[in-house]
């Protein structure tokens, strides 16, 4: 009965590989939090394993790899519309929305969330003109928007 | 050895075994003994000695101290006295490097040094500007294997928030060094290769990852937890985050443990990781805080991408599905819709799409999503409403996954006693609450029966594993289902009550939901046993089944395999094996179980090839 023997830890260790594989435990995510060569990565994408705060920022990780630094406040809102690109997609084409509360808050936005939901999704055409809209491209349109409403 | 070297060496280590009595004797009077112990993260006891979980030297400053609190004790009140030596990568003074320790030993009277400022630290701390907790549950998804078992880890609630996104978590996992997948991973996993670390993370990127990437819903057990709690958690957290790392166990020292032992740092009181089992799943931790009176504020439920998807799909009618159907196939143009419920369900429809598809979707999809949402945005903004979304798979009313059994089995016109331990995690015959219904998970599942002709006690069944994971196929979301088992089985139509095989099988399959969940499967399947022919059997198999709930918390299931034998031509070329379950819940922990089982050669059964089998389970 060797083969079996063998079967049997092969197999435990083939299933050992799929269940307790969360992606808790390894880098996970990927495409949709950072994906390359966009306005976030670009400037957050500091993989430096160095895991030192500075007197302006939060550290933290993403999905238990790589350790970012958040270091400035105005950023927020970029890392915010990258991580958070499709839900806010959605959010803004329906005016309202948890994401879009956040993004508010985000990039400073303190005034009447309705009339803002109300005002960003009466705008989605500019913010998303096209359907290969990038996070950067939004957030540039967005912020256009913004500037021209003050 | 000499007995005079023997008291020569007993009298020099005095010296040595006093050092830092004083001070522990002190802690101890004072109550302080099981907070200091769990600060330095100690198992065992005076008696067997201790050992800590934290495996770096930075986190002790004694060298002695990962096995010795009292002689740990001594040397951080020297060092917080000092201010030497600086700790870890930030070359920390020791108050800043452990603010917690600094805190509980000044609250004792241990200290009354001056506290300093600590820049690194209150920032972070202001940072996350945590009033309380919550600890957040991802839940298990087995349809993905990788995410069977679910996973923890905490958010802190920003004071005053209005928004729950932005807050911060800290999570606990191995840093796997890229090692991700194979047999290196397994077996680092599984026997503490990898160590883990906390890491921070906005709630949006942990949302993100799990619920829209993994489709997994999200269960956050809102904690009743007060400032000074808070402030131990907090501070202890900053001391691991920085200066330890642990050896991580994917069975037992996991995510889930880790998390417990730091949220028993809040109250000496509180006890999240008895080791009763032989291992620790993330339901074990939710399970046990939610089992600690008073600790539990409110349970607030996060769907899946997925669920909203089915949620949004199940509100339209007939007519609104066709019409959902017509502009994903590319029959109808979006431009003559204006109807909420179809426009919603297609938003989620392609959004879960992407994410499904890692983001590489078709131009045409990408186009017509585009038009969906501009559409979607010249309609008015939609009345907000409350959905009451079924919490089915909460980890905290599931069953126990491991299970005693006693069964009374009749086969070859005699009965005999089986007992049984299963180490599962959920089967099709159990209460659903708190799993994925109708799935499948089983990792050990052994029966034991005494033969009275052959006057022995032998294992009538070595469950391997068993997993059936049925996916209900729908429009939106057409996936296969699939199953692996292997197993160690009596042959029931052998003769000799000592046949036994091996086998196992494994397949993809299709299932739809028609009150309960209807499936079947096809696939490959190899049976080894020298009292078969060739001692070897090798095929394809085809299976299908149904289970469903019944009245009065019980379940029905019923399914047929049929193994064509493609080694032996000449005889009993199909293997058909035939079975009908039943199981009553009787509690939570208690269940009344029948299975019914007919086998046969092509079809040809005799009295013989039938097996009845009732029992009582028992789950802890």
């Amino acid at each position: 009965m060797k083969y079996s023997n063998v079967l049997v830890i092969a197999l435990l260790l083939a299933l050992s590989t799929t269940v307790m594989a969360d992606s808790s435990s390894g880098c996970g995510l990927g495409w949709q939090v950072f994906p390359k060569n966009s306005l976030a990565s670009s400037t957050l994408r500091n993989t430096t394993h160095v895991i030192l705060p500075n007197t302006f920022s939060m550290t933290f990780g993403t999905s238990g790899c790589a350790r970012h630094d958040i270091v400035q406040n105005e950023k927020k809102g970029i890392h915010f519309a990258e991580s958070n690109f499709h839900q806010l997609m959605i959010d803004m084409a329906k005016g309202e929305g948890e994401y879009l509360q956040g993004f508010a808050k985000v990039t400073g936005y303190s005034g009447d969330i309705k009339i803002y939901g109300e005002y960003i999704k009466s705008n989605y055409n500019h913010i998303f003109p096209k359907p290969e809209t990038s996070p950067a491209q939004m957030y540039e349109n967005y912020k256009n928007l913004m500037t021209i409403r003050s | 050895m000499n007995p005079g070297l023997i008291l020569l060496i007993i009298f020099l280590s005095i010296p040595q075994l006093t050092l830092g009595m004083d001070s522990y004797l002190q802690l101890k009077s004072k109550q302080g003994l099981t907070h200091w112990l769990r600060l330095l993260h100690m198992e065992g006891n005076e008696d067997t000695g201790y050992q800590s979980r934290v495996d770096n030297p930075d986190f002790f400053f004694h060298e002695k101290g990962s096995r010795s609190p009292w002689l740990e004790l001594d040397a951080s009140i020297e060092a917080f006295k000092t201010g030497v030596p600086k700790s870890g990568p930030l070359d920390q003074h020791p108050q800043c490097a452990f603010p917690e320790r600094f805190r509980f030993l000044s609250e004792l009277g241990f200290i009354d040094t001056k506290k300093i400022e600590c820049l690194e630290y209150l920032n972070w701390k202001k940072g996350i500007d945590a009033s309380s907790m919550a600890l957040i549950f991802s839940s298990s998804f087995p349809n993905n294997p990788a995410s069977t078992f679910g996973h923890t880890f905490f958010r802190f609630n920003q004071q005053g928030k209005s928004n729950d996104l932005l807050d911060y978590t800290a999570n606990f996992s191995a840093d796997t060094k890229g090692v991700d997948e194979g047999f290196l991973y397994a077996y680092n996993g599984v026997f503490g290769g990898f160590y883990g670390r906390f890491s921070f993370a906005p709630y949006y990127q942990k949302v993100d990852e799990y619920a829209n990437a993994e489709s997994r819903d999200i269960y956050e057990y809102e904690l009743n937890i007060g400032s000074l709690e808070m402030e131990r958690i907090v501070g202890h957290i900053w001391e691991l985050y920085y200066l330890a790392f642990l050896q991580y166990w994917f069975f037992t020292e996991n995510c889930s443990y880790v998390l417990g032992t730091v949220l028993e740092v809040g109250n000496d009181k509180w006890t999240f990781t008895k080791k009763n089992k032989l291992y620790y799943l993330p339901a074990d931790l939710v399970k046990q805080v939610v089992a600690t009176e008073g600790l539990i504020k409110q349970v607030k439920f996060r769907p899946s991408i997925r669920r909203k998807l089915e949620y949004h799909y199940s509100k339209l009618d007939a007519d609104e599905k066709f019409f959902f159907k017509q502009i994903v196939s590319g029959d109808l143009d979006i431009g003559t819709i204006d109807n909420y419920k179809v426009l919603n369900t297609l938003i989620h429809f392609y959004d879960f799409k992407k994410y499904r598809k890692k983001g590489n979707v078709s131009l045409e999809e990408k186009n017509t999503y585009h038009k969906v949402l501009l559409k979607r945005s010249q309609l008015p903004v939609e009345k907000s409403e409350v959905i009451n979304w079924q919490q089915y798979n909460r980890p905290d009313q599931g069953l126990e996954p491991q299970r005693l059994i006693v069964w009374g089995e009749y086969r070859q016109r005699e009965w005999f006693g089986v007992f049984g331990y299963k180490l599962g995690y959920h089967d099709l015959l159990s209460r659903d609450e708190g799993y994925e219904p109708y799935s499948k998970f089983n990792l050990v599942d052994l029966e034991i029966s005494y033969r009275e002709k052959l006057h022995k006690w032998d294992f009538s069944q070595i469950g391997v594993v068993d997993i059936l994971s049925l996916h209900p196929l729908t429009s939106y979301d057409p996936r296969f289902s699939w199953q692996v088992v292997m197993a160690n089985n009596s042959l029931i139509d052998h003769s000799s009550l000592d046949a036994r095989k091996w086998q196992a099988y494994g397949g993809l399959g299709v299932a739809y939901d028609l009150s309960g969940r209807v499936y079947s499967m096809l696939g490959g399947e190899i049976q080894l046993s020298e009292y078969i022919s060739k001692s070897v059997h090798l095929g394809p198999y085809l299976e299908w089944g149904y289970i469903t709930n019944l009245f009065f918390k019980s379940k029905m299931s019923f399914k047929q395999k049929v193994f064509f034998d493609g080694l032996d031509k000449d005889k009993n070329d199909f293997l058909i094996e035939n079975e009908i379950g039943y199981g009553y819940a009787i509690s939570r922990t208690q269940e009344l179980r029948f299975i019914g089982m007919i086998f046969g050669n092509s079809g040809d059964f005799t009295f013989d090839t039938y097996q009845i089998k009732v029992g009582y389970a028992y789950y802890f």
